[in-house]
């Protein structure tokens, strides 16, 4: 009734692999390569949290590389062209916010009809800056990890 | 032919047994045995890809800096990129042999 022997090594070969892996994975010790690579693959879908994540793993248990290196530039650069794009939009919406007192759309502005769209676009701009914020927070982490 | 059958029999249900002890196994565990062993082999894939993912990564930044394919970019703007990246530029260099 019970299972074959070659069965049972080979559950037990599966077993011991995938916890080995798990553990060397989750504390750094698997190729720096490998860190960097899954890196590089998060700041391709947007994932900043999880490049930064992989980038500290890779630094962690071995020495800086160049690859590692080379890591920390494109994702800083990353962190500073989302930053630099949502800065640009939060300019954009002061300039709608607060014009100049002699243009036309200052006057605008004042008119109650127009109260609700200032008001969605100051939460609009709220927003970005806190994006930016945390953006900046990110990459002040990166700066202490390099 | 009583002998095959019996050793037929036997292996069959070993199998099975097997099959509902991994079963068993994994819903206990969460662990996907199996996954374990490609982990390994995605892991080091991965390690050997690393070249050209950095390749891209840096290409795509030069495209969201500068608004257009790295291909197209003038010298001003690939010094204006070294300066801020000077590491990455040079690696770039020696890699695609510019």
């Amino acid at each position: 009734m019970f299972p074959s022997l070659g069965l049972l090594t080979g559950i037990l070969t599966g077993l011991v692999a995938k916890l080995g892996v798990r553990g060397l994975d989750k504390y750094g010790y698997l190729p720096q390569s490998t860190y960097v690579n899954r890196a590089l693959k998060a700041l391709e879908k947007d994932d900043l949290d999880e490049a930064i994540r992989n980038y500290r793993l890779a630094t962690q248990k071995r020495k800086s590389t160049s690859k590692t290196e080379i890591a920390h530039e494109i994702i800083s650069q990353a962190i500073m062209i989302r930053v630099a794009k949502l800065q640009a939009r939060v300019d954009e919406i002061e300039a709608l916010l607060h014009p100049p007192i002699l243009s036309v759309l200052y006057w605008r502005n004042l008119l109650p009809r127009h109260r609700n769209d200032l008001a969605e676009l100051q939460r609009e701009q709220d927003g970005f800056k806190e994006a930016i914020a945390v953006l900046q927070r990110l990459k002040e982490q990166l700066i202490e990890d390099a | 032919m009583s002998k095959l059958i019996k050793t037929t029999a036997a292996g069959g249900v070993g199998f099975l047994a097997g099959l509902l002890l991994e079963q068993g196994l994994e819903s206990v565990t969460g662990l996907d045995f199996v996954d374990g062993l490609f982990a390994v082999s995605g892991s080091i894939l991965a390690a050997l890809s690393v070249n050209r993912e950095l390749v891209k990564a840096a290409s795509r930044n030069i495209e969201q800096m500068f608004g257009k394919d790295p291909l197209e970019i003038s010298e001003q703007e690939w010094r204006q990129f070294k300066e801020v990246n000077p590491k990455t530029a040079d690696w770039l260099e020696k890699a695609l042999k510019i």
